[in-house]
């Protein structure tokens, strides 16, 4: 009989164990994910130079610049100015893409 | 959280039959009287405190959600280093047609026009709805001669001049959320009579209230 009852005892109290168990389990994870979220509300920065962009209007002028100078060694030093910028990353779309472009449609025109 | 219940123990101990209430439970299984331990009336009552425990726990579970969306959903966007490049942009446009310095940029002796008004120019509204002494922008133009290296020969400037030791600041390591973004760039424009001038334009935008939380 009272092995009965110290077995019943026993029940008692890794059934509560299990309940508080699962209780703290839901609790930490529930801690875990507000933590992520708190975490994740920090990085909402939308920052303009590492969004993936086909157009630079700044880089535009530069290169329009740099087709409407004539004197030959004025044109090579602008062009080594921002081909160095270029390697330095100061440009947000692609550099020589634009460059072959501009001279593309400027040699079309010329036609 | 258990319930010591001296009725329950008592039935348990000097009721060895079969049938009756108590002694039922102890042969169907622990689960079962371990219900009976904790609550002392029946099963009923045990199933309602389950019950109540499930909704507490549906309550927090249901609150850390509301909580979560609100965190992540109630941060602002930061889009200052947007606007300071938007900014850019457009003084860019208003500065340089087409690779060439705007002419109102000169007087009529083609030195530099000092009454350029770069705000009116390149209709550029610095107001907004918070009241930060001096402003919330700050736009500064400065040009250099390429063919001449002596430093700055003009310089344009408008807003709230406070905000360039925010950049001067946020040039070091550390980041901080408080001061304005700044962005600087630099671009080449043709004057009047084939020289080429670097300009180099600054942009900061404080509007902490609205970006940082």
């Amino acid at each position: 009989m009272l092995n009965k009852f110290m077995k019943s005892k026993q029940g008692q109290t890794s059934e509560a164990m299990t309940w508080i168990a699962a209780t703290l389990i839901i609790i930490v994870l529930l801690g875990i994910s507000l933590y992520a979220a708190s975490l994740l509300s920090k990085l909402k920065i939308i920052d303009y130079e590492t969004e993936e962009r086909t157009q630079d209007i700044v880089m535009e002028e530069s290169l329009f610049s740099y087709f409407s100078v004539q004197d030959s060694t004025v044109q090579n030093k602008l062009f080594e100015n921002l081909d160095k910028m270029s390697q330095e990353e100061k440009f947000y779309s692609d550099f020589n893409s634009k460059f072959q472009q501009i001279k593309f449609n400027l040699e079309k025109n010329e036609k | 959280m258990i319930v010591k219940n001296r009725k329950v123990k008592h039935t348990l101990r000097n009721t060895p039959r079969r049938g009756i209430k108590g002694i039922n439970t102890l042969r169907k299984g622990i689960k079962e009287i371990s219900h009976c331990a904790f609550f002392p009336k029946n099963r009923k009552a045990a199933e309602k405190i389950i019950s109540i425990y499930w909704f507490a726990i549906l309550i927090i579970i249901a609150g850390a959600v509301v909580a979560m969306v609100s965190l992540f959903y109630g941060a602002p966007y930061d889009v200052r280093s947007t606007e300071a490049n938007i900014m850019i942009n457009q003084v860019s446009n208003c500065l340089s047609e087409n690779g060439k310095l705007n002419q109102k940029l000169f007087s009529e002796d083609k030195t530099f026009n000092e009454n350029y008004n770069l705000k009116e120019e390149c209709n550029l509204i610095f107001e907004t709805e918070f009241k930060n002494v001096g402003g919330e922008y700050f736009l500064e133009a400065d040009f250099y001669d390429l063919n001449n290296s002596s430093g700055k020969v003009f310089e344009l400037s408008e807003g709230n001049f406070n905000l360039k030791a925010d950049c001067k600041i946020a040039e070091g390591e550390k980041e901080y959320k408080r001061l304005s973004k700044c962005v600087d760039r630099e671009f080449y424009s043709l004057g009047s009579s084939d020289n080429v001038f670097k300009i180099k334009i600054t942009s900061a935008v404080k509007k902490t209230e609205k970006n940082v939380k």
